[in-house]
């Protein structure tokens, strides 16, 4: 996918339903950002991402999409392989239109990746292995690698304590207010 | 004579052969489940680890207050929510996990009709 196609296809996605920031990353190599944050915060969230998913690549596991509510909007998170997706949206109920776009995204991304050397006349395992070579999966033997990341570090602690709901994370709940269907995922106005 | 083990390995077994959410509550320390205490282990281990990616990247973004986060690997979708009771003093987080890559929406909002909203 030719680099003005990806930028134009990341805006169109960034322009639809409620999303307003949108950041693509290569493990932690940032691709694209559009976000109203600085360049530090963008770094540093990708790289957090990386941690996250190493962390779970440690414990065997592969989650693929997650989303979270907070009290400034909503993140989603696609990853697929070393590509991450990350989007920032207000309208909480469009969460699954937003991850389909995403994740659909990603995937005619990669295919693009290996269409591009195909047409270089490589067959398709070379492709495949030419299109994705700049990356790595993570280690997870790498016991020093996951020493070195104190995010995952932290999760890792966090996962084998005690169950703790109360903190440190504080309900978007006011004080005082009555749980109702509707008030779990309130986004803010934007 | 009722086993509550059995009792739990049915329910548990229902849920699954029905691909429907089993559903758990978290608070003052301890996850209380009806599908046993392994699945009940597996999800307060999801619901620690899912917290404590919410509040990293919350760290991030300086945004500290969470109300729910959600997830799905292979066939498996999972999350939680917060609620409060009406004094704001006893927050407790309501989760679920089920056996299929459940839509984020409906996940959250049955987890929802869960606790009582």
């Amino acid at each position: 996918m030719r680099s003005q196609v990806l930028q134009a296809n990341l805006n169109s996605l960034r322009k639809s339903g409620s999303v307003f920031g949108l950041v693509m990353a290569r493990e932690t190599t940032v691709m694209f950002s559009d976000v109203a944050f600085s360049a530090k915060a963008v770094t540093g969230i990708v790289q957090t991402v990386d941690d996250i998913i190493f962390y779970y690549a440690k414990e065997h596991r592969s989650p693929d999409t997650f989303a979270f509510g907070y009290d400034g909007g909503n993140l989603l998170l696609v990853t697929d392989e070393f590509f991450r997706l990350i989007v920032w949206y207000s309208d909480e109920t469009g969460i699954d239109r937003v991850t389909r776009s995403a994740r659909s995204f990603l995937k005619d991304y990669k295919a693009s990746l290996i269409t591009d050397q195909l047409e270089k006349g490589l067959s398709l395992v070379e492709a495949e292995r030419v299109a994705f070579s700049e990356a790595e999966l993570p280690d997870v033997l790498d016991g020093e690698d996951a020493l070195a990341r104190p995010v995952t570090e932290r999760i890792s602690a966090r996962a084998k304590g005690p169950i703790d709901p109360t903190s440190p994370i504080a309900p978007v709940l006011p004080p005082g207010a009555k749980a109702s269907q509707n008030n779990y995922p309130v986004p803010p106005s934007l | 004579m009722t086993n509550p083990d059995i009792e739990m390995r049915t329910t548990l077994e229902e849920a699954l052969a029905a691909r429907e959410p089993r559903f758990f509550r978290a608070s003052r320390g301890e996850a209380k489940g009806t599908t046993g205490e392994h699945d009940t282990a597996r999800f307060a281990e999801n619901l620690m680890v899912l917290q404590e990616c919410a509040v990293l990247l919350g760290e991030q973004m300086e945004m500290n207050a969470v109300s729910y986060g959600v997830f799905q690997e292979g066939e498996e979708t999972g999350g939680f929510i917060f609620e409060t009771d009406a004094s704001g003093q006893s927050p407790h987080a309501w989760g679920a996990l089920v056996n299929r890559r459940m839509p984020f929406r409906e996940c959250l909002q049955r987890i929802h009709d869960q606790a009582g909203g």
